[in-house]
């Protein structure tokens, strides 16, 4: 688990302890930031229109005998009243229209943009790059994008809701079974950036974590590139190692005997697998495969269903490169 | 608590002790249950709305389950309802006149046509079951495969018959309780607010039937 | 009659508190209960937190970690702060400040509380049958998925919605019909205002939470594919519902706060409560607005960009009441002869913490700056500010004020005051900082955290350990008040309330000697 370690470790630049924000990436956070710090200052007055008049009532009338009457019995002020009803929609309105017009800049989807795909999923983020006829995945995966560049993410998810949030842009939107929800960006600094899930969707939840790399378009295309070739130049089984990590079979499979939420992959391959039908079955390569792309079709007996499906998320070479990894473990 | 005077002929108001005025008791109990038949409401409101969200989503697919219910069995049921809410109106009626044996011909009468709904109920659900047309995983019939989340429909259509059966069984033990105090003779002209009371719960009951009627029934 | 036998005494043995249907006796079961709920939840809250010292595990794993949260949320939200005020302290005094004798219903108010009792046993024993994980909103689709109790949780819920309908009817009625002679509408004390708009929004909201909760067992169960999308349904109809019912239910929780306050500022003030109309009227106008602002919770959830719009500009419609009785019980004070004990200094930490919390509301309201601060630990620390700054002050600070009457017994002013002190400084200590960390990024709901987080964590871990330590003096200070406090007097705060100025230092069985007259308003202090 040594990628998550790393992923912890990762920062989200802020300038001092008290500074609320984190480092804003995108022309759109500064924006915000403003009003952010509009609301802040503004409503740090108001909370100071209350408390020093109330703690200098506290020490002015502070009854000193016990006999002590009040010094008016008065209980009414029409125009005291009038303002305070009234005086608040004005600023209420202003906060109200300046979020509004924020907003709209952040579902309002720029014409020419460049389109990722995200998918998430239990408990990693998938992004495909279409363009590049690429893909991503995995916990902590990084996420490479261009620079000054419009990026679109059209997302969905494969089970339950997750939310894709990218603090630095002041960004974020729920990612959404059976639905495509979507959200855009203009990264203008270069650096990498953290996104995390933040609708709770279970157990590791916490570890839904991704890095947002910034770069200029000379860089980002050298990083496409490589991912080109990292994928074609590896061995079968070191293709397999890193989708192990990748694709998050790590997170329930171990590959020392030892049994974390699925079965592990020592001595799994040519063993005899009992379903829950009571059915027994060798695991070959074609149950494998079968089981990895839809795991509900041939439930083991002994572990919960929790093994999510990866119909359409690996390509055959893929497949290969996973039961070849499996298979290396006698 | 209560004080129940049995002097045959004139029943004698039972004051709870904490109420000054009979009238305050009276006003009291029937303010408590126009708010209950409000909450009452709001709950079946919830099944409205995702009803209409359902109906909203998936048009075609109301219309082609709904052809699954008999149009005459639940005209049937409405017109029983309609009835028994008449038999009830007319049971406060004759506690008010001090006539007994109408009360309890009329209470009579409305747990009848309450068994009644049921027991057609009871055929019209016993045939869906037959069929396969059930919420959800149970949903096993074979004609109706398109389109493909039809289940929904029975899903909605068990819900809301069920809650209202619930609701019908509950108004028929109601009805019944009411019905043995009517025999101890326990009502008279000054005091029968426990009649107006369940009455009121019964035609709730009638009412969110004449509303789930045509919106299962008589879709098009 | 003498005047030693009072409520507690005119009746002994276990089944005349069982079947009791004394108003006050029920309302002190349920005090009892609540509190008890109160600080076994708390005790999962610091288990939370110590869980949070470090990034990696420190006392359990993720799974538990979020089982804590969900079972602290959901047993706060229904078994404590819900029925809180309104069915204790409400129970207790609605009666007597009115001048009635009991409630409407005597019967039905204790039936509702051991509806109260079973709801509470269901919900307690999903820690036994696989506790849940869902948080507690039991957003689908992943609560109709994850396995654990979540039907078992979800049927308490249900089944407490019921007994809050029950409190509420008896309440609007009692109120409506039970009034002393002279008491018209504007003779009521606003605690009574405060209590009243809360059961109104109780009575029509929560049986729509009934059937949302309903529609989700049936889900669970047979899979009628309201909400999972693998069957057809919609995951966020789930979240309308769920927020049409749990929105109002803040305000439920608010109001008889807001209640208690305006009772204790303008009695330690000795001078009338200004602008009564407006305070009175403020709570109806929350009640009424409360319906309408359901969506601030979903700006994010894929709802579209115009109804979003209309939510938010709904939301800081809410404001405008509740900033009126804040700026009310100021002009209260103005000019008063304002007494600190303790009731009045539990009121100052809720003017204090509430209008931070309202503050941080409007943040949250405003829509872009939303979109960034959902789900994030400002969220976690607004509501905090709002529950536990807000209605908990408020809460304690009505059980020291009443406390007199409901045990004819004074507590230390010194052990209340300290305990008051010690609360309000643990409780900034632990949720201002999370409002740091939530604007930086933090979501909620997160087992582990980036490093650089972990100082916050730090200091609002060793905060909620002072904020225990703060409310266990508290409880115990009003308990050793039974044992060693001095007999209190019939009205030891000058008070001019009915509950106060009517009864014995303990009220009797049926509350008063006789049925009291009412001629002026509730504060005439003279
Ligand atoms: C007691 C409970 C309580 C109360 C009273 C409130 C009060 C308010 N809440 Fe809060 N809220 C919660 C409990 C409460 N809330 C909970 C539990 C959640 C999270 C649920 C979850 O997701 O788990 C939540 C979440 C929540 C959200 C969603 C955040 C998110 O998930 O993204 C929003 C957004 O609009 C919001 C707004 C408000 C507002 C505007 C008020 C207003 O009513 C506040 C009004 C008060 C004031 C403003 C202060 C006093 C007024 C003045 C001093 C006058 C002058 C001021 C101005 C003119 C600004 N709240
Ligand atoms: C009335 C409502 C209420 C109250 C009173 C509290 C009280 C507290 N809450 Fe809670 N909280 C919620 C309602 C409430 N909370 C809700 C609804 C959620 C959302 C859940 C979800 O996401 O689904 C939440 C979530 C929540 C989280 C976020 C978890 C997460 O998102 O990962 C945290 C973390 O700090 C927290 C902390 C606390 C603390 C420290 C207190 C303290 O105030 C508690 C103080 C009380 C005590 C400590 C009890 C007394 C102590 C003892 C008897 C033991 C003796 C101890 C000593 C002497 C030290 N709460
Ligand atoms: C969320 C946890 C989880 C993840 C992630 C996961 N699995 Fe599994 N896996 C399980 C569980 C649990 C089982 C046994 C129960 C079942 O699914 O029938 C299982 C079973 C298997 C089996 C069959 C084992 C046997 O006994 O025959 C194979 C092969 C397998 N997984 C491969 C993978 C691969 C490859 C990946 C990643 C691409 C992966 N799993 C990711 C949980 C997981
Ligand atoms: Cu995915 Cu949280
Ligand atoms: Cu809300």
């Amino acid at each position: 688990m040594d990628s998550l370690k790393e992923l912890l470790a990762m920062k989200l630049p802020v300038l001092s302890f008290w500074s609320s924000m984190p480092e804003a990436a995108s022309s759109y956070a500064s924006e915000f930031d403003s009003l952010y710090y509009f609301l802040l200052w503004t409503g740090l007055g108001l909370f100071l229109l209350i408390v020093v008049p109330m703690c200098w009532f506290v020490m002015k009338y502070h009854r000193r005998d016990e006999h002590q009457k009040a010094l008016s019995q008065r209980d009414y002020n029409y125009k005291l009243e009038v303002a305070w009803t009234f005086l608040p929609f004005i600023y209420l309105a202003v906060c109200f229209f300046w979020g509004f017009i924020g907003f709209l800049d952040v579902y309002t989807v720029p014409v020419n943009a460049k389109n990722l795909r995200v998918i998430g999923q239990k408990w990693n983020w998938t992004i495909q790059y279409p363009d590049e006829e690429i893909s991503v995945s995995g916990q902590g995966v990084v996420v490479g994008v261009p620079v000054d560049e419009n990026i679109i993410f059209t997302m969905s998810s494969q089970d339950v809701l997750h939310s894709f949030f990218l603090p630095n842009f002041r960004i974020k939107q729920d990612v959404l079974p059976g639905r495509y929800t979507t959200l855009w960006l203009k990264a203008d600094k270069v650096g990498e950036f953290p996104i995390f899930c933040a609708e709770y969707c279970g157990d590791n939840h916490s570890n839904m974590l991704a890095k947002l790399k910034v770069m200029p378009r000379v860089e980002y295309d050298a990083w496409v590139d490589g991912i080109k070739n990292a994928d074609i130049s590896l061995s079968p089984k070191e293709l397999g190692a890193k989708l192990y990590q990748t694709k998050v079979c790590v997170t329930c499979h171990t590959t020392d005997g030892t049994t974390k939420i699925g079965p592990s992959f020592k001595g799994l391959y040519g063993s005899i697998a009992e379903l829950t039908s009571g059915k027994k079955v060798k695991v070959d390569d074609s149950f494998i495969k079968e089981h990895i792309l839809t795991p509900s079709k041939t439930p083991i007996k002994g572990y919960p269903q929790v093994m999510p499906p990866f119909q359409g998320q690996l390509s055959e070479v893929e497949i290969n490169a996973l039961i070849e990894f499996i298979k290396s473990f006698k | 608590m209560s004080t129940t005077s049995q002097t045959d002929s004139k029943r004698l108001f039972p004051l709870h002790d904490h109420f000054q005025r009979p009238e305050q008791q009276v006003d009291a109990s029937k303010l408590g249950m126009w708010l209950f038949l409000a909450t009452e409401i709001l709950l079946f409101g919830g099944l409205f709305v995702s009803y209409a969200v359902y109906h909203q989503l998936h048009p075609e697919l109301f219309k082609a389950a709904h052809h699954f219910l008999d149009v005459r069995l639940g005209a049937f049921n409405t017109v029983v309802l309609l009835f028994s809410s008449l038999t009830v109106v007319l049971a406060i009626h004759g506690a008010q006149q001090g006539k007994r044996e109408m009360v309890l011909w009329n209470l009579f009468l409305t747990i009848a046509a309450a068994a009644t709904f049921l027991v057609v109920k009871y055929f019209e659900y016993k045939h869906k079951f037959h069929m396969g047309l059930l919420p959800g995983y149970y949903f096993t019939n074979g004609i109706l495969i398109s389109p493909d989340e039809s289940h929904i429909f029975f899903g909605i259509y068990f819900l809301m018959t069920g809650l209202h059966g619930i609701h019908v069984v509950i108004g028929m033990i109601v009805l019944s309780w009411l019905f043995y105090r009517t025999y101890r003779n326990e009502f008279g002209p000054q005091y029968y607010s426990p009649l107006e009371i369940g009455g009121l719960y019964w035609h709730l009951v009638d009412i969110i039937w004449i509303f789930l009627f045509p919106l299962l029934y008589l879709i098009r | 009659m003498s005047s030693n036998t009072n409520y507690i005494n005119a009746k002994t043995g276990f089944a005349s508190w069982a079947l009791t249907i004394d108003h006050k006796r029920i309302g002190l079961m349920y005090l009892v209960s609540i509190m008890t709920f109160f600080l076994v939840a708390g005790v999962f809250a610091l288990l939370l937190r110590t869980e949070l010292l470090t990034p990696a595990n420190t006392i359990m794993d993720a799974k538990r970690y979020n089982q804590l949260f969900t079972l602290h949320g959901a047993i706060m939200v229904f078994l404590v702060i819900i029925p809180g005020i309104p069915a204790s302290l409400g129970n207790f005094m609605l009666p007597l400040m009115l001048g009635a004798k009991d409630v409407a219903f005597p019967r039905i108010n204790l039936l509702s509380y051991y509806i109260y009792l079973f709801g509470a046993i269901l919900a307690l024993s999903s820690l036994w049958v696989g506790a849940i994980d869902t948080g507690w909103t039991f957003y689908t689709p992943y609560s109709t998925t994850t396995d654990g109790g979540v039907v078992l949780m979800v049927t308490a819920a249900f089944v407490l919605g019921f007994s809050g309908i029950f409190t509420g009817l008896n309440f609007i009625v009692t109120t409506h019909k039970l009034r002393a002679p002279g008491m018209t509408w504007f003779r009521m004390p606003l605690f009574i205002w405060g209590i009243y708009a809360t059961a109104v929004i109780q009575i029509m909201a929560t049986p729509v939470l009934a059937i949302t909760l309903l529609l989700l067992i049936i889900e669970r169960t047979v899979g009628i594919g309201i909400f999972d999308p693998v069957l057809g349904g919609d995951p966020v109809l789930f979240q309308h519902f769920f927020w049409f019912y749990s929105h109002p239910a803040v305000y439920i929780m608010i109001l008889p706060g807001m209640a208690v306050v305006s009772e204790i500022v303008t009695v330690f003030s000795q001078k009338r409560i200004f602008g009564y109309k407006q305070i009175a009227f403020s709570s109806i106008a929350i009640a009424v607005l409360s319906f309408l602002v359901w969506g601030h919770h979903m700006f994010v959830s894929g709802q579209s960009e115009l109804v979003g719009m209309i939510f938010s500009v709904l939301t800081f419609l809410v404001a405008i009441p509740s900033g009126i009785k804040i700026f009310n019980w100021l002009a209260t004070m103005y000019k008063g002869s304002i007494s600190l004990k303790t009731p009045m200094l539990w009121a100052l930490g809720f003017i204090f913490l509430f209008t931070i919390g309202g503050i941080t509301g409007i943040f949250l309201g405003t829509l872009s700056v939303d979109v960034h601060l959902h789900d994030t630990y400002f969220v976690v620390a607004h509501f905090h500010y709002v529950m536990v700054g807000g209605t908990f002050m408020a809460f304690m600070g009505g059980l020291f004020y009443w406390w007199p009457k409901i045990t004819g017994k004074m507590y230390s002013e010194f052990w209340g005051a300290a305990s008051t002190l010690m609360v309000v400084i643990g409780f900034n200590l632990t949720f201002f900082v999370q409002f740091i960390m939530g604007s930086q990024g933090m979501p909620r709901r997160y087992y582990s955290y980036l490093d650089q987080f972990q100082i916050y964590h730090q200091i609002s871990t060793v905060g909620s350990y002072i904020l225990g330590l703060g409310f266990v003096m508290a409880i115990w200070t009003l308990l050793r008040a039974l044992k060693t406090g001095k007999p209190a007097t019939k009205n030891p705060w000058h008070a001019a309330t009915l509950e106060w100025t009517h009864t014995e230092v303990m009220p009797i069985e049926h509350n008063f000697h006789e049925q009291p007259t009412v001629n002026e308003g509730p504060y005439e202090y003279h």
